[in-house]
């Protein structure tokens, strides 16, 4: 089970997401990080507690995402980057 | 019969008060003539008792724990602010040509050194806002003003002088100079990380994302990867005259 670490909130500024780090998480976080348009959409959906097959149907309805990319291990590798980056917990994870 | 005051001080910043209650009595000494002793009230700023003796370790030996304290209200005063759409911004502010202009970039990279440049070319062209902290305030509609603070680093360079915010400059050291505009990714993340203030709630980020927001829409922000000599300075010096006089063309 994965899901955002409390205190993270994307906002988005002239057009920019970005994801910035309130003061409880900051110890765990960098303060900011820049997402793109997909990168907001999953961290939208994650916020919803939707699952990985779940967010790949919501991308495949948003984006033209050419068939032969694996869409669902595209995002499994995405959500370990936010989760070495402090962003996201899984639920094994205890601090 | 008077009634004996505690240790309790307000200071006035872009016109919104922010009420401190000191843990050492001569804390005060360092706010100069921004703090004036008042009546205590409920929403003072206390800072954390441990704060103090915790954070020693990361100032010279034998710094005196009123200094400690009075540069540790630093980010509360600046997350305080924020409920008036205000907060501390680390940059050196002076006005030029009726505007303020912010030299902005981590502590040792030139800023002061690209303000008294300014200052041996050009002695009576420019007034100092704060050498190292200005308060930006960008309430109720209004331009977005620069005003003091008494945080104005180790120069002790400020005056009791606000204006409207002209630019922002983000510096680089470098060999050679070159001014370029900041795309919006850098503007972004560079304000984030320039204003004091740590947020603590999603309506405090909204707040900040606010600001920044007003910031990189009405004003040009420009990196500066500059050599630190007064050549440098005379370079700058023309790229904001040059964008003042389109502005007045346009």
């Amino acid at each position: 089970m994965i899901k955002v670490r409390p205190g993270i909130v994307l906002t988005k500024i002239c057009g920019e997401y970005i994801l910035v780090a309130a003061y409880e998480a900051r110890q765990f976080c960098p303060y900011t990080k820049i997402l793109n348009d997909t990168g907001a959409l999953i961290w939208e959906c994650l916020t919803d507690n939707q699952s990985i097959p779940e967010i790949a149907e919501e991308l495949k309805q948003s984006f033209d995402i050419p068939a032969d990319i694996n869409i669902e291990k595209t995002i499994s590798d995405y959500l370990e980057i936010l989760h070495v980056n402090g962003y996201l917990l899984y639920e094994e994870d205890t601090e | 019969m008077t009634r004996e005051l505690a240790n309790t001080y307000k200071a006035i910043y872009a016109g919104y008060p922010v009420v401190y209650r000191f843990r050492i009595p001569y804390t005060y000494r360092y706010f100069g003539s921004f703090a004036q002793q008042c009546e205590e009230t409920s929403e003072e700023i206390l800072l954390p008792e441990e704060i103090i003796a915790g954070r020693a370790a990361l100032y010279p030996e034998g710094t005196k724990k009123g200094y400690i304290e009075y540069k540790e209200l630093i980010p509360y005063t600046a997350g305080h602010l924020l409920r008036y759409q205000c907060s501390i911004f680390h940059a050196v502010s002076f006005i030029f040509r009726g505007k303020a202009w912010l030299l902005t970039a981590p502590s040792g990279t030139g800023k002061t050194t690209q303000y008294m440049n300014w200052v041996q070319l050009h002695p009576n062209e420019i007034i100092v806002i704060s050498g190292d902290m200005p308060v930006l305030a960008m309430d109720h509609g209004r331009s977005i003003q620069v005003c003091p603070s008494p945080w104005n680093g180790k120069e002790k360079m400020g005056n009791a002088v606000s204006a409207e915010l002209g630019g922002i400059i983000i510096l680089n050291q470098d060999k050679s100079n070159s001014i370029r505009f900041a795309d919006k990714k850098e503007s972004i993340l560079t304000l984030f990380s320039q204003f004091m203030a740590i947020p603590e709630s999603k309506e405090e980020i909204r707040i900040l994302s606010d600001m920044i927001q007003r910031i990189v829409a009405e004003v040009p922000i420009w990196v500066f990867s500059n050599t630190g000599t007064v050549e440098s300075t005379m370079v700058l010096r023309q790229t904001i005259e040059d964008y003042l006089a389109l502005e007045v063309n346009e």
